[in-house]
């Protein structure tokens, strides 16, 4: 079993609280969790992330209880199991596109190895853009590049938050086909969060909130 | 750790405007604080030097301080001049109190370098030693501190025209018939006496009357003067040091006195005294001198205590600006941050994504202020010593005193580390709200 949730409730305040669905999935799994704005799938994913503590009910992933590590524990793992792709991309400015992802396996505590981080540049047809600085890239490059980010340390499982909601048309599909083809390479766990329909009849396996 | 560092230089480094800001700022206020600490520093010691054991100054009437800076540090003018008649008994070799007494007669200069007629005790105050050639024996030979060898370009040998008073005037060359001629130039002693043209008493007379005779009528001939033109020797001098003890220099020295006060009617600027021992007798020598005399006696480390509070003031004025601009630059640093901080905050956010502790981004925050400090520090240090350097270019030429503004002070090395403790002040409130970023809510948008 490499994820399983189970019981999740979550507050923000004391009023309102959040109830989600147990679910699990295999290594190697694919899944989707599909749900408008207000349905709890983006706390569902900082709850998987480790970027918010659960209050009530468990996380499992790969045997690893999430609630029973500490804070800097929570940190560590994360940077070491966990790569997380978000909406809008997010660099270290002051770094170019290959320092950016050599960081993530410098804080992640892994053997900074340049040649895979050139490696995932090119499946991802960015290879050229590896000495810019992130802010002169488009979206869809910079997107591309969180993807090769979050692939770097080889996580087991893989968080994508509405990876595809700011791309046209032509970049989602190519960002999903990469994505996809990368993630398969790796043989991690990838779990999408999205409302994007266009999503929907490319990942059979669905959850919807 | 080392990478944390490295990204905080690399971030530093990629606002180049608001890192350029708090580095002018820094820089200014460190620089600042660097050269007081060096002029402080070298001026006092440079007074406390040339105090040369000289307990006591006598001379005319005016003021104390003045009497100091003209006779002990050839910086300010004589208060005037007085009677060798009067201070005849304070040159007797046996006066009860007295170890030494140098009389100093000024008033002429060789390129603002002051030309001084005394003996050869005189040499004995500095522990001056020859680099070349000797001490003068007859009149119009004099001897060069190594500084006016080194500006003027004076050599041995060399013969000169002075010019009347202290400062340099083409107006008030003396025509003289009789030039100076250099027969002995110092070693550097590191203190005043490397600025100072050094002869016997009677050539400052000698061209003071033959200045006067010249300006009475023209046309008559001071016979004083002219007879003593020929005792002037053409030879040439020999390069060879002649290096004497102090005891021989002692012996120049008593003969020369005893030469001065037969001339009673002359006058001279001032007498250099070192006692035998400091007793109440000494103390109440010198009052005796202000209350019963014409004369006026003055202690040299009394007036330069005097003065060196008068320029604490100034200093202490100055050293407050600096912190205070020290202060603004820190200020400068927690703004630029904190301003910077509301953009970054992604970043740092998703650094900790990416599996950095809260700490680290702490430490990385921290870290850049730090380093800006440093770097304005050292951008800051460097203009401090230059500063001081071009001063000490500026006070050569105006004042003859040399200050070296490559001398590293020990209280810099603590001033760095003021610095940085500044910049890591600076950083901290910024570093606490990197320390607190709510990194879930901050990479996505709660739907």
């Amino acid at each position: 079993m490499m994820l399983q949730a189970q019981g999740l409730s979550y507050s923000y305040d004391t009023q309102n609280s959040i109830s989600l669905p147990d679910f699990q999935c295999q290594k190697g799994d694919r899944l989707l969790i599909l749900g408008n704005s207000g349905s709890g799938k983006t706390t569902l994913l900082n709850l998987i992330g480790g970027l918010l503590r659960i209050q009530k009910g468990s996380i499992t992933i790969k045997g690893q209880e999430l609630k029973s590590l500490n804070n800097n524990q929570l940190d560590a793992y994360r940077g070491k199991n966990i790569g997380l792709i978000f909406q809008k991309s997010h660099f270290v400015q002051s770094l170019n596109v290959l320092e950016n992802l050599l960081l993530a396996q410098q804080l992640a505590d892994v053997p900074t190895d340049k040649a895979r981080a050139m490696h995932l540049l090119k499946s991802l047809n960015i290879e050229d853009k590896a000495l810019k600085k992130p802010a002169s890239l488009s979206i869809g490059e910079q997107q591309r590049a969180s993807i090769a980010r979050a692939l770097i340390n080889k996580p087991a499982l893989v968080l994508a938050d509405e990876p595809t909601s700011a791309l046209d048309d032509y970049n989602c599909m190519e960002v999903i086909r990469l994505l996809e083809t990368a993630v398969a390479e790796e043989s991690s766990t990838l779990l999408i969060v999205t409302h994007d329909q266009r999503l929907k009849d490319h990942f059979p396996n669905q959850i919807a909130l | 750790m080392f990478k944390i560092f490295k990204l905080a230089l690399k971030n530093i480094f990629n606002k180049p405007l608001s890192l350029a800001l708090s580095l002018v700022l820094f820089a200014l206020g460190s620089a600042l604080i660097t050269a007081l600490l060096l002029l402080n520093r070298q001026l006092e010691d440079q007074f406390t030097r040339n105090l040369a054991d000289v307990e006591l100054v006598i001379g005319a009437k005016g003021s104390p301080l003045q009497l100091i800076l003209c006779n002990m540090y050839h910086i300010d003018n004589p208060t005037g001049n007085i009677a060798l008649a009067e201070t005849k008994p304070f040159l007797n070799p046996k006066h009860p109190l007295i170890a030494k007494a140098i009389p100093l007669s000024l008033g002429d200069n060789y390129k603002s370098y002051r030309i001084t007629g005394t003996t050869p005790g005189f040499l004995t105050l500095y522990n001056a030693s020859f680099e070349q050639g000797r001490v003068w024996e007859s009149d119009y030979e004099v001897v060069i501190g190594k500084s006016v060898a080194d500006q003027t370009g004076l050599k041995l040998g060399d013969e000169f025209d002075s010019s009347h008073g202290f400062m340099q005037d083409d107006d008030l060359i003396h025509e003289q018939h009789i030039k100076f001629k250099v027969v002995g130039i110092l070693n550097p002693a590191g203190s005043v006496i490397d600025q100072l043209i050094l002869c016997n008493s009677k050539t400052v007379w000698l061209v003071h009357e033959h200045e006067e005779a010249e300006e009475t009528e023209e046309t008559q001939t001071d016979s004083n003067a002219v007879h003593d033109h020929h005792h002037h020797s053409e030879e040439p001098v020999n390069p060879v040091p002649v290096q004497y003890t102090e005891k021989e220099l002692l012996d120049l020295h008593a003969t020369a006195v005893q030469e001065l006060i037969s001339n009673e009617e002359k006058d001279i600027t001032s007498i250099l005294v070192q006692f035998r021992g400091r007793n109440y007798q000494t103390l109440n020598m010198q009052r005796s001198i202000n209350e019963n005399t014409n004369l006026q006696a003055a202690t040299p480390a009394i007036e330069i205590n005097r003065l060196f509070v008068l320029m604490g003031v100034g200093i202490e004025a100055l050293r407050a600006l600096a912190i205070i601009i020290m202060i603004v630059s820190g200020l400068s640093i927690f703004i630029s941050m904190l301003n910077a901080l509301k953009e970054r905050k992604y970043e740092l956010a998703l650094m900790r994504a990416m599996g950095a502790s809260r700490w680290q981004l702490l430490t990385l925050i921290v870290a850049e202020g730090a380093f800006i400090a440093m770097v304005g520090y050292f951008i800051g240090a460097l203009l401090g010593h230059a500063s001081v350097a071009l001063i000490s270019g500026y006070m050569q030429d105006s004042y003859r005193y040399a200050l070296d503004g490559w001398v590293f002070l020990p209280e810099e090395g603590i001033l760095l580390v003021a610095c940085i403790v500044l910049g890591k002040l600076a950083a901290l409130l910024p570093a606490i709200q990197a320390y607190r970023t709510d990194i879930a809510n901050t990479l996505t948008q709660r739907g």
